[in-house]
């Protein structure tokens, strides 16, 4: 696609999205100038820049809504629910015609139709039901929409040599609204022999009436702006022709505006004329000082922000991941020369500052690719009305921690997981109005939808206060499908987990929205996928809370390198809560139990040789790593401790990508392959299957 | 005087018609014939309220004759005819 149509696609989806976020704040009784002001604003730009592209269908679509919400703006029509209704569903029309008109494809027969019946719709609004009388007095509320502006024009000295006819903008004028006055200025007109005959002395002074504002007349005169002084302003503004004076500083203005009966004489107050040269000289000044001020305003404001491709910035991480390990490449090269002779110091030196540098610009790089969750959460504003509306209940949905920082591609990856999830809540959680007033709960429902940083990962929980999840008819419906053993014994946490498996739904009815048993299970993957886990809480009758755990990002960790037989690993530095050696006298007093004594505490251990097949240990120490995950504590049993380690995770391939608890490689400096643990996973199989 | 040789009273003119002009200051009687002067612009008419202004300032009169219709209307659409003592 071309770059221009996919800013256009992206500019769109921007508009859609704020039309999207104003209705449906409308449709929760907030209808403000705001919300119908953004609205109008996003249709008018989708129109503006459709039209730049000659996408006709979707110009004359805008172009019907615009109308409406312009009148709505203007108060002339009242918006009631139906109608925001109706905008929901124009506003996804639009978004397919955009669709089609990007791809050049046509809209299907049925999709037509619902277009003309939109746009019926929104005409018959326009046109709508007001009685004669009101037509009467829309009429004259035009009337008196139009407005008395002032336009003084002086030439600048190339604008005769340009060949634009000052007559040709007097008629445009006159297309637009009507000149009341036109004043020709020629006091600046020399006499003969000063006269250079191709350069313009002449000026306007025009009185112009019209329904329009300032910047569409500037527009009038877009073609020969830069040949043109203009002072623009709406007669009754406060002064405005004081401020007209000062800016033309002509001498002969005042009495030439007062002669043409622009402004009575009583306008120009006898004092004023006294001004001295000082006040004027301060006043423009401090205009000077003004326009100064300004303008580094107006730069701020273009750089604060910039669009990327974000195959860019993947690339950029890329490269960084690649500079990383080479970068490993040399500390470690260069700790081996320090070894040998004691000289290479200022190179150590030098190679750790790089380190450090290079810690900058990959955190500044991740950084780029961190965006608020809020943006996207803010989008289930809709599929929670939408959902709640269609099965007949009422939800109230709080979006808390909107500011989160979350990387892009899990943001984008995590959007479809919470939709189904919140559908659930939904669905199958939060009961019906009279269902709830049955059981002492308010009628309204609520879901809540958080997100918030712990340690190292970031929380996102949805929690309803429906119904809960019936532990009984969970395991029962698990037992009948042969997914677990009726002898086996659950634990709560366990029995609610279930829900994630596949093919088991025990909603009582299926409907389009959920209970059909496929998703959850989907969920699962795709949060696992991103290294996250996913956990769940309920109370029956009082609800349910489920908390997803992310990582803040996928590419590149801090990590431990450990070694264990001869393979080395690492452990992310963000799940490690300490390291301790394993004593032999400890060791003894372990036996063959999987678990030890620390300060006083059942800590259960990990034999990491055992569980992945290691080789026997070289060294004779022995030491252990407590990770931990979300409140979970487990000691990963290893050999050797050898430090930090900042690695890039390197997928291992379609073979091995399911083995459990190892989440990726890396490339050691040494050239070395190094096996990454996924602590969250670990914990998991250690405490389900018993490892 | 008439203009010879010229049919329009614009920027390509402009520069030729000051000298004419120049000259016509001169006269005693200055009577400014356009028959024949079927255009004017901007340009033009700049140079004509210049004439006057330079006429009035040696407390001369300036008489146009045989305007045509079209030059009238240009020079109405410029708003000048005031200006140029035409009404």
């Amino acid at each position: 696609m071309e770059e221009e149509l996919e800013i256009f696609l992206e500019d769109c989806d921007d508009q859609l999205q704020f039309m999207e976020n104003a209705l449906v704040e409308m449709q929760n009784g907030m209808i403000d100038e705001e919300a119908i002001g953004a609205i109008f604003r996003a249709v008018h730009t989708i129109k503006g820049s459709a039209g730049m592209f000659g996408f006709d269908d979707v110009v004359a679509f805008a172009h019907t809504g615009e109308n409406l919400f312009d009148m709505i703006r203007q108060g002339s029509v009242a918006v009631n629910k139906d109608m925001i209704g109706l905008f929901l569903l124009c506003r996804d029309h639009m978004e397919k015609l955009i669709q089609a008109a990007v791809t050049e494809t046509e809209l299907d027969d049925a999709q037509k139709v619902v277009g003309s019946n939109l746009k019926a719709q929104l005409v018959a609004y326009i046109e709508g039901k007001p009685a004669p009388k009101e037509e009467v007095v829309e009429l004259s509320n035009s009337v008196e929409k139009e407005e008395s502006w002032h336009i003084s024009i002086r030439f600048k000295k190339d604008f005769f040599t340009t060949g634009m006819s000052i007559n040709s903008i007097f008629n445009f004028l006159n297309k637009m609204g009507k000149i009341i006055k036109n004043h020709p200025i020629t006091y600046n007109i020399p006499l003969l022999e000063d006269l250079n005959p191709t350069h313009p002395y002449i000026g306007y002074e025009l009185l112009f009436l019209g329904d329009t504002n300032e910047e569409a007349l500037h527009e009038v005169f877009e073609f020969i702006k830069d040949d043109v002084s203009l002072v623009i302003f709406q007669i009754d503004t406060e002064n405005a022709y004081d401020a007209l004076l000062e800016e033309r500083q002509e001498e002969k203005l005042k009495s030439e505006l007062i002669e043409a009966s622009f402004v009575e004489a009583s306008y120009f107050p006898q004092e004023r004329e006294e001004i001295t040269p000082v006040t004027v000289e301060v006043i423009q000044e401090k205009e000077v000082e003004s326009k100064r001020e300004e303008k580094p305003e107006k730069q701020k404001k273009a750089t604060t922000s910039l669009r990327v491709d974000s195959n860019k910035i993947d690339l950029l991480i890329n490269y960084m991941s690649e500079i990383v390990i080479a970068n490993s490449k040399i500390l470690s090269l260069v700790d081996n020369e320090k070894d040998d002779n004691n000289e290479g110091s200022e190179l150590l030196e030098a190679a750790h500052s790089m380190k450090e540098l290079l810690e900058y610009v990959r955190d500044g790089i991740m950084d780029i690719r961190m965006i608020q969750v809020g943006d996207s959460f803010n989008k289930f504003r809709r599929i929670v009305n939408d959902t709640s509306k269609k099965i007949g209940k009422d939800v109230e949905f709080v979006i808390t921690g909107g500011d989160t920082e979350l990387d892009k591609t899990v943001v984008e990856r995590i959007s479809d997981p919470l939709v189904h999830m919140l559908r659930n809540s939904i669905d199958h959680g939060v009961e019906l109005p009279e269902e709830r007033v049955a059981k002492g709960k308010s009628a309204r429902g609520r879901v809540d939808l958080r997100a918030y940083p712990d340690s190292g990962s970031i929380v996102i929980e949805i929690e309803d206060d429906g119904k809960g999840l019936d532990k009984e008819r969970i395991l029962s419906k698990a037992i009948e499908n042969g997914q677990v053993n009726p002898s086996a014994k659950l634990t709560d946490e366990e029995i609610y987990k279930l829900i994630f498996e596949a093919g088991l739904s025990t909603a009582e009815k299926v409907s389009d929205i959920s209970g059909r048993g496929v998703g959850m299970d989907v969920v699962r993957r795709n949060i696992e996928d991103l290294r996250g886990t996913i956990d769940i809480a309920s109370t029956l009758g009082k609800g349910s809370k489920i908390t997803i755990r992310l990582p803040l990002t996928l590419a590149i960790i801090d990590g431990f390198l450990v070694q264990v037989g001869t393979t080395k690993y690492i452990i992310p530095l963000e799940n490690i809560k300490e390291c301790v050696e394993l004593s032999e006298e400890e060791e003894a007093n372990m036996g063959s139990n999987e678990f030890i004594n620390l300060r006083g505490e059942m800590l259960p251990l990990l034999n990491v040789r055992k569980i992945l097949h290691e080789e026997e240990s070289v060294s004779r120490r022995k030491n252990i790593v407590i990770v931990y995950f979300g409140n979970k504590y487990v000691g990963l049993l290893v050999d050797e401790l050898l430090g930090e380690y900042q690695t890039v995770i390197k997928s291992l391939g379609e073979v091995f990508q399911y083995l459990p608890g190892i989440s990726g490689g890396s490339i050691l400096g040494s050239g070395e392959i190094a096996l990454i643990f996924d602590i969250p996973r670990l914990i998991e199989l250690k405490s389900r299957e018993g490892l | 005087m008439a203009l010879e040789n010229i049919s329009e009273i614009t920027i390509y003119e402009v520069e030729k018609l000051k000298n004419i002009f120049l000259e016509l200051l001169k006269e005693d009687k200055i009577i400014l014939n356009m028959k024949g002067i079927t255009k004017i612009d901007i340009v033009g008419i700049q140079l004509l309220i210049s004439f006057l202004k330079s006429a009035e300032a040696l407390g001369k009169d300036v008489k146009f004759e045989n305007i045509s219709e079209s030059v009238h209307e240009q020079i109405a659409s410029s708003s000048c005819e005031n200006a140029l003592g035409l009404v």
